[in-house]
């Protein structure tokens, strides 16, 4: 079954030839809460047909900031563009929103539930759509049923349709994935991904990585409502560089090296992970049960590591690579006390030794 | 406007379409009014058949002409005339023992009450029956005794003794005097004031005759009309309020505020809610009009009033809709909301205290003031309209006035609190809070 194609808009607008290729732009943004600053002079922009995955920890600025782009907050400062627009006070009908805390009315119907956001959206003409949709989605026999009988995959089914069935040029996305079962997750996943090839930008927050990693063109990320990273994930991954190692070791080899770890009782042994650590050039360990990552600095050697390691048992596994986002997200906004973004939005953190070292650049 | 449209159709729909709505507007009246009916249908019906009463005639000369009466009235007065059915207890006068009466046979006679032998015992003094004298008047009252578990209860039985008791002695006193008691009775006709409307011309110069005028058309139809507009506003701006409660809490409203702007968003529950609240002022006026023809009592229907209380109906109706939806996008549970709303429902329930005084001189200064002091004006306005068409034209006038710039101040204010509070979430601000929200947006 194909999609929809996006909904035109009647209005004229006056995009200039970057707003025109960019679905959504971000100048110089600045939003507060009170005394809480939410978003510091954000700037962004989102290439229009593309996926924008938008990541960072909790009360970071990412909802602030998919807010201002739907118009429900208004930025301090600066100046935010949706689909060739500047101002306005509402979302453009061409714009779909899934917000992440998901809400139904209970007592509507499911069809009168999406035809009622449907037309919310200035969108009349919408039971063939919604029909689509629903079987689409495997909903066709719940359409005339309440939204409080529905399972909670199922609601949220049907708020995704809500969100989409307007037929968006811009969808955004909040955390369209949390609580769904891997079936459901991959139907939704299809669907994101079938409207984008139909030419809908989508723009998602997430805290899977794997699902970031995998589904976006562009990764964003914000931290104390600053952008640390933009880019695509092959272009953020290389200012990391081949830093990380990936280590699995044959069970009972020891990671342990010098007497102390073999002679001595279980429980006055070392960490084994602890041990890592003594390893040349390591900054940091971190240990996946059926491996381990280590994070090297920049000039270390990873051969002079690999032969310490043989030296101190079988090796069964040994990559060298490049980080993962899931790596980069911890080392940017891990709880590390000595983690801080720095003048130019570029995040410092403190190495062992005290020293800063680049996280990013974006 | 179209979306602000599509969002009231929604909300009306929610409001007039769920089975608590019927509920609500079908019990509303039969609380209000229905004990009013159920009183006047039980009157009579239940209690008991008989009122058992010992006399202590202390005269020694008035209990005959007493159970004469009482028989009299046991065959006359007890009846409805129509069904011939029994509609009060009957009266049976058991004479007492001669002799003093002393405190003991009081107390005899109280424990043959609390043994429910009797009802009740009246002692009548010796020389009641006497003539006082000059310097007694005007205070003289003979004075008799009605012992019972609830004596003061017992109104139809005292005002039955009360009469007989004060003719019996009134024909004593006369005769002893040498006095003709027809005479008296001639003399002493009473004069009548019989209630009438006022005299009112049609088209055609004919003058119609003046309506005899009665308490409960007096009092019922200002009533009616007060409480028909209390109706509109409580069965419009509660769902409001829970349906604002319902989409913060459920976190709809940011799916909505994906689609319209929260001024947008309260305009459209406005409307919806003033819908669902003409839909209740058709209602009961569609009932109240069927039930005034099936009583060929049509005239009784106000229509002078109609458009003036549909004036104050809407602007309050938004008046107090937007206070009640900017409170609950302020709050996070029904209960805070509630609590925070317990000022507004006092003030509103004002006109509830003093309904009667105003409706006794609804052009007096009391009245008067009190009708332009928000937020009683829309229920005080229609009462005192109800109760007499005296009312100047400018005063309702003004307070239309005083009610529009009221109601705009409220949206203005309401729309400032709602748009922050809506995607508001954790603690619910305190009053100063919210007066900061509406004063500074």
């Amino acid at each position: 079954m194909g999609f929809p194609a996006t909904r035109g808009h009647g209005t004229t607008t006056s995009m200039n030839a970057a707003i025109a290729s960019n679905a959504v732009e971000l100048a110089g943004v600045t939003k507060r809460f009170g005394q809480h600053l939410a978003v510091d002079g954000l700037d962004l922009a989102v290439p229009a047909g593309t996926v924008y995955g938008f990541i960072g920890p909790n009360g970071s600025g990412k909802t602030t900031t998919l807010r201002m782009i739907l118009r429900m907050l208004y930025p301090e400062s600066g100046r935010v563009a949706v689909l060739g627009r500047a101002g306005g006070s509402v979302a453009d009908d061409r714009v779909g929103y899934l917000p992440e805390e998901r809400g139904l009315y209970k007592r509507m119907k499911v069809r009168d539930l999406l035809t009622y956001y449907a037309r919310l959206k200035g969108f009349r003409d919408c039971r063939r759509d919604i029909d689509e949709w629903l079987e689409r989605f495997g909903l066709v026999e719940w359409a005339d049923k309440r939204a409080d009988a529905l399972s909670k995959g199922m609601a949220q089914k049907v708020q995704f349709i809500s969100a989409v069935v307007a037929r968006p040029k811009l969808l955004v996305l909040d955390e369209p994935f949390t609580g769904l079962d891997p079936v459901n997750m991959e139907v939704l996943k299809d669907a994101v991904l079938a409207l984008n090839r139909n030419g809908t930008t989508v723009i998602f927050s997430t805290h899977d990585m794997d699902i970031a990693e995998r589904m976006c063109d562009t990764i964003f990320m914000i931290y104390r409502g600053r952008k640390v990273l933009d880019g695509t994930l092959a272009a953020i991954q290389s200012q990391y560089g081949r830093d990380t190692l990936r280590v699995r070791m044959e069970m009972g080899s020891g990671l342990i090296s010098g007497e102390a770890g073999e002679s001595a009782a279980p429980e006055m042994r070392p960490d084994p992970i602890f041990s890592l650590f003594s390893l040349p050039g390591v900054l940091r360990v971190n240990d996946y049960g059926r491996y381990t990552e280590l994070r090297i600095e920049p000039q270390a050697d990873s051969q002079a590591i690999l032969r310490e390691l043989l030296k101190r048992g079988r090796v069964e596994h040994f990559e060298v690579a490049q980080p993962s986002l899931h790596d980069i997200f911890v080392r940017i906004a891990g709880d590390c006390p000595n983690v801080r973004p720095s003048e130019n939005g570029t995040v410092l953190f403190a190495q062992e030794d005290g020293r800063d070292a680049a996280g990013g650049r974006p | 406007m179209s979306k602000i449209l599509v969002i009231a159709n929604r909300e009306f729909r929610a409001i007039v379409g769920t089975k608590a709505f019927l509920i609500v507007i079908t019990m509303m009246p039969i609380l209000m009014f229905g004990g009013i009916a159920v009183q006047e249908m039980l009157e009579g019906r239940v209690g008991p058949t008989q009122k058992t009463v010992v006399v202590l005639d202390g005269t020694g000369t008035l209990f005959d002409a007493l159970a004469t009466a009482a028989d009299q009235h046991n065959e006359n007065e007890i009846f409805d005339l129509a069904s011939g059915k029994q509609i009060k207890p009957r009266i049976a006068l058991l004479s007492g023992p001669p002799g003093e009466v002393t405190q003991e046979r009081r107390f005899q006679l109280s424990e043959q009450v609390r043994r429910r032998e009797i009802d009740a015992f009246l002692e009548i003094p010796a020389g009641v029956d006497k003539m006082p004298a000059d310097n007694d008047l005007p205070h003289s009252v003979a004075k008799v005794s009605l012992y019972a578990e609830n004596a003061a209860m017992m109104m139809d039985e005292q005002n039955w003794l009360r009469n007989v008791l004060s003719n019996l002695l009134r024909m004593r006193r006369l005769q002893a005097a040498n006095i003709d008691p027809a005479l008296v009775d001639r003399a002493s006709a009473p004069v009548m004031v019989e209630p009438l409307g006022l005299v009112a011309q049609a088209q055609g110069g004919a003058f119609s005759a003046a309506r005899e005028a009665n308490v409960q058309e007096s009092i019922f139809l200002p009533f009616g009309l007060m409480m028909l507009m209390f109706m509109t506003i409580f069965l419009a701006a509660q769902p409001m309020l829970e349906s604002v409660l319902e989409e913060k809490s459920q976190r709809i409203a940011e799916v909505l505020l994906g689609s319209v702007n929260a001024t947008q968003l309260m305009a459209g529950k406005l409307l919806g809610g003033l819908g669902g609240s003409l839909t209740v002022v058709v209602t009961y006026a569609s009932g109240a009009a069927a039930v005034a023809w099936y009583f060929d009592a049509l005239h009784l229907i106000p229509l002078r009033l109609v458009p003036w209380f549909l004036v104050y109906q809407v602007l309050a109706v938004m008046m107090f809709g937007s206070l009640f939806m900017a409170v609950g996008a302020a709050c996070n549970q029904l209960k805070e909301a509630q609590s925070m709303l317990m000022p507004i429902w006092l003030l509103m329930a004002v006109p509830l205290f003093v309904w009667l005084q105003v409706v006794r001189d609804p052009t007096g200064a009391f009245a008067t003031w009190l009708s332009f002091i928000l937020p009683a004006t829309p229920l005080l306005m229609v009462l005192r309209m109800g109760a007499s068409s005296a009312v100047p034209w400018w005063q309702p006038a003004l307070g239309i006035l005083i009610m529009l710039a009221a109601t705009w101040l409220c949206i203005f204010a309401a729309a400032r609190v709602f748009r922050i509070g809506i995607l508001a979430q954790g603690k619910t601000p305190k009053l100063a809070e919210l007066l900061r929200w509406a004063v500074r947006g």
